[in-house]
């Protein structure tokens, strides 16, 4: 045959080459029938495996496809995607999953959204009759949850809703725009928010409660709290049916938010509440760093995805730049979000036994890793579509808790609790260091599905830092550790805060109780200003002169123990001190008169019990006045002379 | 939610003048949220009627059903704050909880 041996590619496997002008299929035939040879293949040429739709503007979509293509005068990083043309080899989607968009309405009618949008199957269009019995008339393609009609049109200024469907579900390759991260899907549009783009949670919850109850898989919430980076209390209406949607099996994705906060200081809801059914997104730019807008979270934020200048659907008609437009490009998280909802419903139609916890896991292990992300998300990736259909998810480690909270209880316990993100696990090891200890050493291990765990074998020093964390394991080896809880046990604060006080000082005196100070701080101040610090002293004092005082004046005192390493104490209770006013130094200006003798002395005697009110009346209200003090002048310039004609007279 | 590309410059702008002291740091003053009447959810034992007594206990009217037994957004009545009405409805041992129906976005 003429062939020789190129190089060996395993025991017994060799790469042969072939003369030039060889009939390869004749010498294949001579191989197979050959004993001596297994087999015998040619040496395809591959190449790296990619889908393209045919839409005419996919070019545009940078998120699903970055080729450093320049989009909104932006050019990103080849690779910088979710990777979901080579999904696409496997899987486009088959119109098996339904996603609800609890958001601004969709265009229905869209030609690119329009066959993909989910009807009702249990309605009969325009009979006026509620057939399915669910309370709603020919909820045919959703509800208006805003109006309480049955159209969910999008109306808003920026066609945010049908932008979100658009990524998760604009129809693929049909020649026209762009395509969804599926190229068949359900789209069950849920109207909540007005024209403006604003709306409530009660409208939210029954929009929540309307996807659950339909059919739908996965809840695609591109909303968020108004409000930004302050300290929001959580709907409990909200996490119910959030919670309801997780026994539903139902996936709820959530925008970590557009104000570069840092959720796990400031929770964002529905994103930061703590449950294994919330998907919680933030967004990358075509460089794959976090959005300058974004909003992250080490503990809750789950993954990123591209949510910057996303080129998608919009509600036909809608005028940007003073023309009409039915596609438009956004920014935000509410962009990345429908790009991890269009990732788990390609893979849940890909792999339909999956639960819901699988599909999250899945996609949440399949992460490309960035350094840009590793302290911004708890899976300190970005989203990759083509390596969550192709991961096989029993053969992983588990996924990494998240939501990880440590309280000291008492003098001798800690509790902790976590969010368990892992469906596979085998158990938990608990892990714990104690203040400068250089590493964790593990504590207990838990059974699988643990979210809690009190750490009752420790004794609570003053000034000590604790620190937690739980790793998740399986029989292929430990999940990361989760981030790490730590409890500081504040200093003792002082107590027994008291006062002597004089017109031009007040001496602090307090009780020490700690034990690990390296001082204390003294702050003051008067009636209607704020504290500041007037001294510190060395460790272990147990008083303080303020030399700074005025007469005639109020303040209040805080002492607080003080440390660089474990923080100061709380301050013990608030001391308040009123100065008296300068003493008086009235005497007799008559010269051939000296001496203060007094008409009140005199008259009732020098022990007389009134002498004591009378003095204090002079000191502390006739005394604090300009008025006052002449009178008290005159007094005893008039009494003196008085006395002294009374004594002549007698 | 979004940012839109063509206010990208005057996002810039707020965004140096002020976003970044609004978001860098923690408000921790309580907020009044803005309400739009009352979210209450009867005690799952409860019937139809137990659950529209107790409502009316509180002189409050059912706005809407919420897609859930006992899930309301309720009226609130002249006269009561939303502070007020929502800590009588919490200690109503009837209603399992209530809160201001708050506004969010996109």
């Amino acid at each position: 045959m003429g062939a020789s041996t190129w190089r060996e590619i395993g025991p017994g496997i060799a790469h042969v080459k072939l003369p030039i002008g060889s009939d390869v299929m004749a010498v294949l035939e001579a191989y197979r029938n050959d004993p001596s040879v297994d087999y015998a293949e040619p040496n395809y040429l591959v190449r790296k495996a990619e889908t393209l739709p045919t839409d005419t503007r996919f070019g545009e979509q940078w998120g699903l496809r970055n080729t450093g293509q320049t989009v909104s005068g932006v050019a990103g990083v080849a690779g910088a995607d979710i990777g979901v043309t080579r999904a696409w080899d496997l899987h486009r989607g088959d119109g098996s999953v339904i996603v609800a968009t609890v958001d601004t309405g969709v265009d229905y009618n869209h030609p690119d959204l329009a066959a993909n949008i989910w009807t009702n199957p249990n309605e009969v269009a325009g009979n006026s009759i509620d057939d399915d019995g669910n309370g709603k008339v020919d909820d045919v393609h959703g509800w208006n949850f805003a109006r309480n009609s049955n159209d969910p049109m999008d109306d808003d200024i920026d066609g945010h809703g049908t932008h979100v469907a658009g990524i998760i579900g604009a129809v693929g390759n049909n020649g026209l725009g762009v395509s969804g991260v599926n190229w068949s899907v359900r789209i069950m549009p849920l109207k909540f928010l007005d024209a403006d783009g604003y709306g409530d949670i009660a409208d939210a919850v029954a929009a929540m409660y309307y996807a659950i109850d339909h059919g739908a898989r996965i809840i695609n919430a591109s909303y968020t709290s108004p409000q930004r980076c302050i300290l929001d209390t959580p709907s409990t209406a909200e996490r119910e049916a959030i919670a309801a949607a997780g026994r539903a099996g139902v996936l709820v994705v959530a925008a970590a938010g557009n104000f570069r906060c840092d959720n796990e200081k400031t929770p964002f809801y529905p994103a930061s509440h703590a449950l294994n059914n919330i998907v919680s997104v933030a967004a990358t730019d075509a460089f794959d760093n976090l959005a300058s807008f974004s909003n992250a979270g080490a503990n809750s934020v789950l993954l990123a995805a591209p949510g910057v200048n996303i080129f998608s659907t919009v509600r036909q008609g809608l005028v940007v730049n003073n023309r009409p437009v039915d596609y438009n490009t956004i920014s935000g998280t509410s962009m990345a979000t429908p790009m991890v909802s269009g990732v788990l419903a390609l893979l849940a139609s890909y792999r339909p036994g999956l639960s819901a916890g699988e599909l999250r896991e899945t996609v949440l292990k399949s992460v490309d890793a960035k350094t840009s992300l590793a302290d911004k998300t708890l899976s300190q990736g970005r989203l990759n579509a083509d390596a969550a259909l192709r991961l096989d998810l029993p053969s992983q480690t588990p996924f990494q808790a998240g939501f990880i909270q440590a309280n000291a209880v008492g003098d001798n316990r800690i509790d902790l609790s976590w969010l368990d993100n892992s469906t596979h696990e085998q158990g938990y090891h608990v892990e714990r260091r104690i203040g400068s200890a250089p590493d964790f050493t593990r504590l207990d291990m838990l059974a699988a599905n643990s979210q809690s765990y009190s750490d009752s074998q420790v004794q609570l020093a003053e000034g000590s830092a604790y620190r937690y964390r739980v790793v998740a394991y399986n029989a292929h080896g430990d999940s990361p550790p989760s981030r790490e809880a730590v409890i500081t046990i504040p200093l003792l604060a002082p107590n027994g805060l008291s006062s002597e006080v004089q017109y031009n000082q007040v001496r602090l005196r307090w009780t020490d109780r700690s034990q690990a100070e390296q001082g204390y701080q003294i702050s003051r101040r008067e009636d209607y200003g704020l504290y500041q610090v007037i001294g510190t002293t060395a460790a272990n004092a147990t008083e303080f002169v303020d030399h700074g005082v005025r007469a005639n004046t109020r303040y209040y005192y805080q002492v607080r123990a003080i440390s660089d390493v474990v923080g100061n104490s709380m301050a013990a209770s608030e001391l308040m001190v009123l100065t008296p006013g300068t003493p008086l130094t009235v005497e007799s200006r008559d010269p051939v008169l000296p001496g203060q003798m007094c008409l009140f002395t005199a008259a009732l005697g020098a022990n007389h019990p009134a002498l004591p009110p009378i003095r204090t009346a002079r000191d502390w209200v006739a005394n604090r006045s300009t008025l006052g003090r002449h009178l008290i002048a005159f007094y005893y310039r008039v009494s003196t002379r008085l006395l002294w004609w009374w004594k002549g007279r007698a | 939610m979004i940012r839109r590309t063509p206010l990208a410059g005057l996002w810039l702008v707020s965004l140096l003048a002020g976003t970044a002291s609004a978001c860098g740091q923690t408000d921790t003053e309580n907020h009044t949220p803005q309400s739009n009447g009352i979210i209450v959810q009867c005690a799952s034992e409860l019937t139809p009627t137990q659950c529209d007594q107790a409502l009316a206990r509180h002189h409050v009217e059912v706005v809407k059903s919420l897609g859930r037994p006992g899930l309301f957004l309720v009226t609130q009545p002249k006269g009561k704050s939303v502070t007020e009405l929502v800590d009588a409805l919490r200690s109503d041992p009837a209603l399992k909880y209530a809160e201001p129906n708050r506004r969010v976005g996109r």
